[in-house]
């Protein structure tokens, strides 16, 4: 197998492990939000 | 590349190929011109011979080795010595001839004449981008479409309407050569092969040359060839279509697994929903819905919310999931909107009623969502913040899921820019290896191209890789 063959099959593998990751945490860079930072609304407690 | 036979066969014959037998002895022989001692390797097959101390061209065939010609041009240093012996291909062979040729003056080339008393003759030859390694075939080849093919394999037409000179000569040869005979020339190509046509006015030749990988020709005859030549040569296979291939193959597995991956954990589970009641004055409401629980370690959470049948109006949302155990917060917004109306061009709409808000990475627990919304209205000459009444209801639903539709498209855009690369490396080469081609760019690279461009016009997104070494 090629170097280069092998350095993009080793990509492949990165980014579907990647995708994997993400999947798993359901994380994406384009997620509409997240955890608010510091700084965020902060709410004492919303229950009873 | 060729050379014509000393027999004369008609001119839609082909040439017999050179003498392969495996009897050929040395002879030695004294120079009519200068007197030095020449030894004729080829003995028995070759023609004439120059003399290497005071070039004069010997007739060989003649019992005493008339003198035919002297040239006044020294005797020029050889990149290969003539005498020079080398295994190429699993060969020995010996070099016993020399060929400087050009199209009239210009695009010359190098060809060295090797000969094995077994294997018969041979050619190296160079342009000074690179060495081929040709045999003259002792058939022609048939003709497929569009070009000749040789053993199941087609050639594409390359060079064409060539007319070939020798310019210097030196050694022996099976042959009789002078200076300034010409031929005709075609030459077609295949990835590592040419196949080249001479022909004059007796007899068609046929070679057929295979590229020399640069290491070869250092290990036969010591030669530093040279590597990465650019332009590349015509028959230069293209060190990206093969890597191309293979990642190709590589890269669409791996998109098939994502699409299955994503198919497999795309779904969702609604976890909650309720509808909050909208007035549009423009006032900002705040609502706590829930609670709302999320069972797996992590999660995407999407927040719907559907504003029925609003229009001109919208409702901006501000979202909040709050942990009842940690309090820790994870925002999102949407705005559901809808405007209509009527101009010059006739009715009009846009916007959409209901929206989506997806937050990443919350975590298994009790959550609430704290909504803080405002219904506004619209009017086509300003806005309205105020006047209206009750809007509805916006129906909010909450839904767990683990796969955001974004990430399918980034991992496959990350997949495909390797293979973007290649491919445009790809092109790249091959045009500039077309570009010498008296049939212009064909194939992916004359799709590529522009009108009657050339490698160094323009700009097109295959030159957005090229580097400084090229």
């Amino acid at each position: 197998m090629e170097r280069g063959t092998f350095l993009y099959g080793l990509w492949a593998l990165v980014v579907a492990g990647m995708f994997t990751g993400a999947t798993y945490y359901g994380y994406s860079p384009l997620a509409d939000g997240g955890r608010a930072t510091l700084g965020g609304a902060m709410y004492g407690p919303t229950h009873k | 590349m060729l050379a014509e036979m000393a027999s004369e066969p008609g001119p839609d014959t082909v040439a017999a190929a050179p003498p392969a037998a495996a009897a050929a002895s040395t002879r030695a022989l004294s120079c009519p011109a200068c007197g030095g001692a020449i030894e004729v390797r080829a003995a028995g097959y070759t023609v004439t011979i120059v003399c290497r101390y005071c070039s004069s061209v010997i007739d060989v065939a003649n019992p005493e080795a008339r003198l035919i010609t002297k040239y006044e041009e020294a005797v020029q240093e050889l990149e290969i010595p003539l005498g020079a012996r080398g295994t190429l291909r699993g060969v020995e062979w010996e070099v016993i001839g020399y060929l400087r040729r050009s199209e009239h003056g210009s695009y010359g080339w190098e060809e060295y004449l090797l000969f094995n008393p077994y294997y018969g003759y041979r050619w190296v030859i160079t342009n000074g981008r690179g060495w081929s390694f040709g045999e003259m075939l002792t058939r022609a080849p048939d003709w497929g479409v569009g070009g000749p093919a040789l053993d199941g394999q087609s050639y594409n037409p390359f060079f064409s309407n060539g007319q070939a000179q020798v310019d210097y000569v030196l050694g022996e040869f099976y042959w009789r050569v002078k200076v300034g005979e010409e031929v005709a020339t075609d030459d077609y190509v295949r990835p590592g092969w040419m196949l080249s046509r001479e022909a004059n006015e007796s007899e068609i030749s046929w070679t057929l040359s295979a590229l020399l990988d640069p290491a070869e020709m250092e290990g036969a005859f010591g030669i530093i060839a040279p590597r990465d030549a650019w332009p590349p040569l015509p028959h230069q296979p293209s060190p990206y279509a093969r890597p191309l291939k293979a990642a190709a193959k590589i890269g669409a597995i791996a998109a098939l697994l994502l699409i299955v991956l994503a198919f497999a954990f795309g779904g969702s589970t609604l976890l909650y929903d309720n509808n909050l009641p909208v007035t549009f004055d423009g006032q900002t409401r705040t609502q706590t819905l829930g609670p709302i629980t999320v069972t797996r370690p992590w999660q995407m959470v999407a927040i719907r919310a559907d504003a029925g049948n609003i229009d001109n109006a919208w409702v901006d949302l501000d979202y909040t999931l709050v942990d009842r155990a940690t309090q820790e917060t994870y925002e999102s917004y949407g705005l559901a909107e809808h405007y209509s109306g009527s101009d010059s061009d006739g009715p009009w709409e846009e916007g959409s009623r209901d929206t989506t808000a997806k937050v990443a990475m919350v975590p298994a627990g009790t959550y609430d969502l704290v909504v803080e919304y405002s219904g506004n209205l619209w009017t086509s000459s300003s806005y309205s913040y105020g006047g209206g009444g009750y809007g509805g209801d916006v129906r909010i639903s909450v839904s767990q899921g683990l796969v955001f539709p974004s990430n399918v498209i980034i991992a496959l855009v990350l997949l495909l820019l390797p293979l973007l690369f290649l491919f445009l490396r790809h092109i790249r080469f091959e045009k500039a290896r077309q570009g010498e081609s008296d049939v212009g760019a064909t194939g992916l690279a004359g799709a590529f191209s522009g009108s009657d461009d050339d490698d160094d016009s323009g700009t097109d997104f295959s030159d957005m890789f090229s580097t400084a070494d090229d």
